[in-house]
């Protein structure tokens, strides 16, 4: 490198030099004009114009010289301006690539993190399938119960018509029994007024009377134990055809709720033929979601692995950038010493 | 072997006994009394005062002398005038007596009743004077009889028929003039 001090101290010599010429090319002239004759008048003559010609050289080249340094100066100025801006360029160029390898590193993780949950959807997907296939089987083993359930519900039905049959046909002869025991009531009260009227008669025969008058009372005595047995066997009675008319009326409901439970049957059917149908379109979203879910994850790992690339280019693109602002730092400097030393050169 | 089976046995040999056993001795202080309702209220009728029991007899109303007279009715082919034993004896007229006893005296009168609760066969003591009420009512029923259900007035049917009797010779004695 050409330090700043030697290329003035020589641009100064040249000069001097040139200077120096010109002065001893006069004195030379001077000279020659002194101590020659006619041809040693030539001679001085030709060393005269040597010397200036020598002299107008030096000057020429001094002003040369002086032009080529402004021009060297302005180019090596608009390097330096280039320069700075070249490094303040890469210094962007670098954070931004820093910058954009670190959101690349972030992007990189989420993806990873949006990888595994894409796997774990996979996973609860197959096994929602799972169940839902096996809550479909629930549900046909459920409409298969519920059809048993409602052979079973038919039979007990029949088998209550038939209670209600039998007990209102108990209610009925009941009824008859009633009927019956009411002409015995009957009868053991006429026998009863008989007695009275044959103890009545007897009272009146007298002595004569008395033997009969013991017969009436036996009457009498078996008549009232008829009556009471007669109202004894009504009560009874009553309680049969009250239990009769509880029995029926508790069949009569437990039909209503047969048949109200019939119909609930019927209704959980619907139910499980519904819920079996629903079950089966789950089942098949289930499947599409699951091949949706892998598409989807391989989509995500190609995605990650170009995260990565782009991370890695990034990086590259962050040290490429981090040499070329040295490199342009570097350049700023040398055109500020080469600026330095031809504006100290440089004359005016 | 069941209860009604047992009631049943029991009946049957009590009845045979009956007519197995030798005739009972009569015995001269016992009472037979009809125990009846007559407005609503228990009393006892002596059999030895009435000559018949009868049940839903028709009765024909027919206008009377006096209020308690219910019409008259056929027995064994006499007319005989029937009264309300209830509202003779002041409780009112009975709406459908269904009862009906004939009394021994002449011409033959009939009294009208609600219900017969039974017979009973009571000792004499068992029959005493009921203290004092007054009025033609207490002369009707002077007598009560203890029963195991408790005390019930006895119908004096003689004081009955005498009431009736002169009642209705007021009327006529009214009448007349």
């Amino acid at each position: 490198m050409l330090s700043r001090q030697s290329f003035t101290q020589k641009v100064g010599t040249g000069f001097g030099v040139a200077v120096f010429l010109i002065a001893v090319a006069g004195a030379v002239g001077a000279l020659s004009l002194q101590h020659a004759g006619a041809s040693g008048f030539t001679v001085a003559v030709f060393i005269a114009v040597a010397v200036l010609a020598a002299a107008i050289t030096a000057v020429i080249a001094f002003l040369l010289t002086r032009e080529l340094g402004r021009q060297i100066g302005t180019a090596v100025g608009r390097v330096q301006v280039s320069s700075a801006e070249l490094e303040a360029a890469a210094g962007q160029q670098a954070n931004g690539a820093l910058e954009e390898a670190t959101a690349m590193s972030e992007v990189t993780t989420t993806i990873q993190e949006l990888l595994v949950t894409s796997r774990q959807i996979s996973d609860s997907t197959q096994r929602v399938a799972a169940i839902a296939e096996e809550t479909a089987a629930a549900a046909r083993s459920g409409e298969s119960t519920i059809d048993q359930a409602n052979v079973s519900i038919g039979v007990v039905r029949r088998q209550v018509d038939l209670v209600v049959h039998h007990m209102l046909e108990l209610g009925q002869k009941s009824q008859h029994i009633a009927a019956v025991l009411e002409i015995v009531s009957e009868h053991a009260e006429q026998t009863n007024i008989l007695a009275i009227n044959a103890t009545i008669e007897a009272t009146g025969a007298g002595e004569s009377g008395r033997r009969f008058a013991v017969v009436a009372d036996e009457i009498r005595k078996l008549a009232d134990r008829v009556a009471v047995s007669a109202k004894e066997i009504r009560v009874l009675i009553t309680d049969v055809r009250s239990a009769v008319n509880t029995t029926v009326m508790a069949t009569e409901t437990g039909s209503k709720a047969i048949d109200a439970g019939s119909s609930q049957f019927g209704d959980v059917a619907a139910s499980f033929k519904n819920i079996q149908d629903l079950v089966s379109a789950t089942t098949e979203a289930a499947r599409e979601i699951e091949l949706s879910t892998k598409q989807q994850t391989t989509a995500v790992e190609q995605v990650n692995v170009a995260a990565t690339d782009v991370a890695q280019a990034s990086r590259a693109t962050e040290a490429s950038s981090s040499r070329t602002r040295l490199t342009a730092s570097q350049l700023a400097s040398l055109s500020k010493d080469l600026l330095q030393l031809v504006s100290a050169k440089a004359p005016g | 072997m069941t209860v009604e089976t047992a009631d049943l046995a029991e009946l049957r040999h009590a009845f045979d006994f009956a007519f197995a056993a030798p005739p009972a001795p009569w015995v001269e202080h016992l009472e037979d009394l009809l125990m009846v309702g007559v407005g609503g209220s228990p009393y006892a009728i002596r059999v030895s005062a009435i000559s018949g029991l009868f049940a839903d007899r028709r009765i024909t109303p027919v206008p009377g002398p006096i209020p308690e007279l219910l019409g008259v009715a056929g027995f064994r082919g006499s007319i005989v005038a029937v009264y309300d034993l209830g509202a003779l004896l002041g409780h009112g007229r009975s709406s459908q007596p269904r009862w009906l006893v004939l009394d021994s005296g002449s011409p033959t009168m009939g009294l009208a009743f609600d219900t017969i609760d039974g017979h009973l066969r009571t000792p004499f003591a068992s029959i005493a004077l009921a203290p004092s009420t007054g009025g033609a009512h207490g002369a009707m029923s002077h007598e009560v009889v203890e029963t195991a259900e408790g005390v019930r007035p006895v119908v004096g049917i003689s004081a009955v028929r005498a009431a009736v009797e002169e009642r209705t010779k007021k009327f006529d004695h009214t009448r007349k003039r």
